[in-house]
């Protein structure tokens, strides 16, 4: 259990209830040689302190205690309310502290002054809420210098009592501060190509294929569903592409220098129905998901950035998030293997075509 | 609340003048075939499309002996689990099935598990099987062929008739023995294609491309067209009409001489054959070589645009590169299925069948029957020996053995004449189907061959009307365009132009040189195994089958699109109406 800001390389899937899950996959897939890029943790520790302090915590529950289920706009105005104490309340001296150092030495760690970053909502139930709540906690993405980082922080964790986030424990009345929230401080890619993959179908269900979805630049244009990625089928047994349907990529996340953020644009024309993965990205792709599936023992989806500069020329493959697939039919569909008769009963006889 | 289309014209109709029902009282296996009664308004029946024309009396042989038997027969040997194969009843001289009474919930868990062992042991040996098949068919046929029907006596040609219906029936027996187990196993590929995602399409690329007896057959004809051009046989076969062919070439003289020699060697092989199935009113083209000679007229319409080889090499290329296509998006342990199934389906091919028994049964084993009838007639000293073809086989047998005299039968011949040409002239306004249409139907040959799948149903709900598009499996892809050529039986196929869109209830073997030049086809009845499904992907023309109301709802010359990617079939512009619909 750590108190304070604690490096990716001490923490592991046992560092779930301070680090979050999220966040504690990454050391774990880190621990098994995956690379995961250079990060650190703020642990739920800090997350108490905050709240703890400035009478913040007893103001959100006076406010709370207000406020009802049936009115949505009740709840909203409270979140609201509670956005604003965040951002308005101090971090505690020796946490903002070590968030900073944390920061100057990731400077050093990265070789940049000023490492572009992604500060990522950790919480540490956030897997076992169901899928309509699952990813709703903040990620802020881009942002430099240790100041942008603080601000961050405190935006996930404001986050934390969204309208949603209030909504969905208020309904499934879940106590607010039993699933406190860690947050990750993760150096941001340089994204050339990124997206999701699952080591099973996620529709079908089917165990003996993968796919992988993908488009240009970050993946939060892919994410969030605001392109057709690429579709890319595997087989499950050795990697081989079965199918690469390319996709009309609309929209681009990419860096903003101005805003200093990660931000959705339009697709150039030109890359729009261009081919996002090469055959070597694929490879990478399926390698990582099939160590990570083989540790966790359980079909999982990765977030995946193809690196732009890993040094070694293009085409290095970082792992951002994993997670078991939840989604998933329980028992596996069984693959198809050829008995004339059952499948002639199966067919042939039952008057559906 | 389900749909009812009345019986009670059948019902009520007083059928074959003179029909006495000890003329029909072969054995069956599960249901006897018959006329309409009132409680088959109860059941779902669909006019079989195979007898556009209707059966005369003698034709009803087929009803006992193939549907009744045969095919019955074939349901419980295989077995088909859920299914006692079809039955069928008649409406003036028109047939229509229906699925057989279903056996008992312990007969079907009896016969889930008997199809287990009987399913895979008849797959393995399928090549033997069918050429023992076809080793027997063939020593009939020449039994019957090769017999010398003139000058025998009357007792030995009753003898004659009733072994010529029993070859006949046996044939049938064989028919639907090797097309239960093939087209079963055919449709678990099916099946299986579409678990592993595979679309319908392309999946029924996949057996197409293998020679048959019947290809065979037709490239014959193509190289006496291809030996005919630039002739003085051309010019005859260009210019004469198609009835008066024969006579015009034997009376050319020398120039026409060699060619006619190789037509006669051709006749030899395959003359016995007819241009539809199992009805004794066709005569083989031995008797009347005019539809021979039609085709190859139509095939010389095609000025060289059709390539019969390399039409067949490109259906073969068609169907490897569909095979590749298809194993390069599956897994490893996936490819291992499909290329078991895949060989699987190859070793026991039901598409190829389908097409090579042709030869041997439905265009071939009733003529037989025909030979037989008429020997009869001309022993009887009759005008028109076909008037044989209007009496009952029992009947006509109880002649020739003189236990019935022809003075007796005679009164009713030209009354049956008269029936059969009352019904044949309503044809084109019989209901598609008949009594109560049911959700969904079990029988494999009544999905698959005739086409009773959903939107078959749907249409039979609907009518007609004034639709604008049907909808029906689509089964060979591409889009065709063009003229509609709305046609009931075979006959008028010489008047399709190329470009053309062949709209009929369904097609047999007969109407396949149309494929040469049309540029879709659209069929009432059939499923992806029906002959026009196979055709159209051997001679690659777009096809959609099944959508049940097509010769109602599209009048001749109407301008249609044939997708038959989708499966839809839209009327682009009516030929009469005042103001044409255009459709997007």
């Amino acid at each position: 259990m750590s108190e304070t800001v604690a490096w990716i390389e001490a923490v592991d899937e046992a560092a779930c209830a301070w680090a979050g899950p999220k966040m504690a996959r990454l050391g774990e897939l880190r621990r098994i040689g995956v690379c995961v890029p250079d990060a650190f943790v703020v642990p739920v520790a800090s997350f108490h302190r905050f709240f703890g302090a400035s009478n913040l915590r007893n103001r959100i529950e006076a406010a709370l205690a207000s406020v009802s289920l049936a009115d949505e706009a009740s709840i909203a105005a409270c979140a609201r309310s509670i956005h604003q104490w965040v951002m308005e309340a101090p971090i505690d001296a020796a946490d903002q502290s070590a968030v900073e150092h944390a920061y100057e030495a990731l400077a050093v760690r990265s070789g940049e002054s000023t490492p572009r970053v992604a500060v990522r909502s950790s919480a540490t139930k956030e897997d076992s809420a169901t899928a309509s709540f699952a990813g709703q906690y903040t990620t802020v993405l881009g942002i430099s210098g240790a100041e942008a980082v603080a601000a961050a922080l405190k935006e996930c964790w404001a986050s934390f009592f969204s309208s949603h986030a209030l909504d969905y424990r208020l309904r499934h009345a879940v106590d607010h501060w039993s699933s406190p929230m860690a947050v990750g401080v993760v150096v941001l890619v340089d994204a050339e190509a990124a997206g999701v993959a699952f080591s099973a179908h996620p529709v079908s269900g089917k165990r003996d294929r993968c796919v992988v979805e993908g488009s240009f630049g970050w993946g939060e244009a892919v994410v969030q569903g605001l392109v057709t990625p690429d579709h890319v089928e595997l087989d499950h047994a050795n990697g081989r592409v079965l199918d690469y349907t390319i996709g009309d990529k609309r929209v681009l996340s990419t860096f903003d220098p101005v805003v200093g953020r990660v931000v959705e644009v339009d697709m150039p024309m030109e890359r729009r129905t261009q081919k996002v993965l090469s055959d070597t990205a694929i490879a990478g792709i399926f390698e990582a998901l099939m160590r990570i599936e083989s540790h966790y023992g359980e079909p999982v989806d990765i977030e995946w950035v193809v690196d732009g500069h890993d040094g070694q020329g293009r085409g290095g493959i970082s792992v951002v998030q994993t997670r078991p697939i939840t989604t998933l039919a329980p028992v596996p569909v069984p693959a198809a293997s050829w008995d004339p008769s059952s499948y002639a009963r199966k067919y042939g006889l039952t008057g559906v075509r | 609340m389900n749909t009812v289309i009345p019986i009670d014209e059948f019902v009520g109709d007083g059928w074959y003048p003179g029909f006495r029902p000890d003329y029909m009282d072969a054995a069956w296996i599960t249901e006897r075939a018959g006329k309409f009664t009132q409680q088959d308004e109860k059941r779902f029946w669909f006019i079989d499309f195979h007898w556009p024309n209707g059966f005369t009396p003698m034709g009803c042989i087929y009803l006992e002996d193939a549907y009744s038997w045969g095919l019955q027969l074939a349901a419980r040997q295989l077995p088909l689990p859920p299914g006692n194969g079809l039955v069928p009843r008649i409406a003036g001289v028109h047939v229509y099935g229906s699925e057989a009474l279903p056996p008992s919930g312990f007969e079907i868990a009896q016969r889930a598990e008997r199809i287990g062992t009987t399913l895979p042991r008849f797959l393995e040996n399928f090549p033997s099987i069918w050429a023992e098949r076809v080793r027997e068919l063939e020593s009939g046929l020449h039994h019957f062929e090769s017999f010398a029907y003139d000058s025998k006596p009357l007792p030995e040609l009753a003898q004659l008739l009733v072994d010529a219906r029993a070859f006949n029936k046996r044939a049938w027996e064989i028919h639907f023995e090797i097309m239960y187990p093939l087209l079963a196993n055919y449709l678990g590929f099916y099946g299986m294609c579409g678990e592993l995602g595979i679309p319908p399409v392309e999946t029924a690329k996949f057996l197409q491309g293998y020679d048959t007896k019947m290809m065979e057959c037709d490239r014959a004809l193509w190289s006496l067209a291809k030996a005919a051009r630039g002739t003085l046989v051309e010019q005859i076969l260009t210019e004469s009409p198609p009835e008066r062919l024969q006579t015009a070439l034997r009376a050319a003289g020398p120039a026409t001489q060699a060619w006619l020699v190789e037509f006669d060697a051709m006749l030899a092989k395959y003359g016995m054959r007819t241009e539809g199935i199992a009805d004794p009113m066709l005569a083989p083209w031995c008797e009347d070589p005019t539809p021979a000679l039609g085709t190859i007229k139509s095939f010389l319409g095609r000025d060289g645009q059709f390539d019969f080889e390399t039409g067949r090499r490109a259906a073969g290329a068609e169907r490897d590169e569909a095979v590749e296509r298809a194993r390069q998006r599956l897994t490893d342990g996936e490819r291992q299925a499909f290329d078991q199934a895949l060989a699987s389906c190859r070793h026991a091919n039901f598409p190829w069948w389908n097409e090579d028994h042709n030869f041997y049964i439905d265009l071939r084993a009733t003529t037989p029957v025909r030979m037989a009838c008429l020997a009869i007639g001309r022993a009887l000293g009759l005008d028109d020996p076909t008037d044989t073809l209007f009496c009952f086989h029992k009947e006509l047998v109880l002649v020739g053995q003189g236990d019935l005299a022809w003075s007796e039968v005679q009164p009713h011949i030209q009354p049956r004449r008269d029936y059969y040409r009352h019904w044949n002239d309503k044809r084109s306004s019989m209901p598609k189907v008949l009594g109560t249409v049911p959700e969904t139907v079990m029988d494999p040959v009544m999905i698959e061959i005739f086409g009773i799948h959903k939107y078959f149903l749907a249409a039979a709900r609907l009518g007609s009307g004034q639709v604008q598009q049907l909808t029906g499996m689509a089964v060979s892809s591409g889009v065709g365009r063009g003229r509609a050529r709305v046609l009931r039986d075979a006959s008028l196929l010489h008047t399709i132009a190329v470009g053309d869109i062949l709209v009929c209830e369904g097609t047999t073997p007969s109407w396949t040189p149309a494929f040469t030049k049309v540029a879709a086809c659209v069929c009432d009845g059939g499923g992806t195994l029906t002959h026009a499904s196979i055709i159209s992907r051997e001679y690659r023309v777009p096809c959609v089958v099944g959508v049940g109301m097509g010769t109602s709802a599209i009048k001749d010359g109407d301008e249609i699109e044939v997708d038959g990617n989708s499966g839809v079939v839209t009327i682009l512009r009516r030929v009469s109406a005042a103001h044409s619909v255009e459709v997007a």
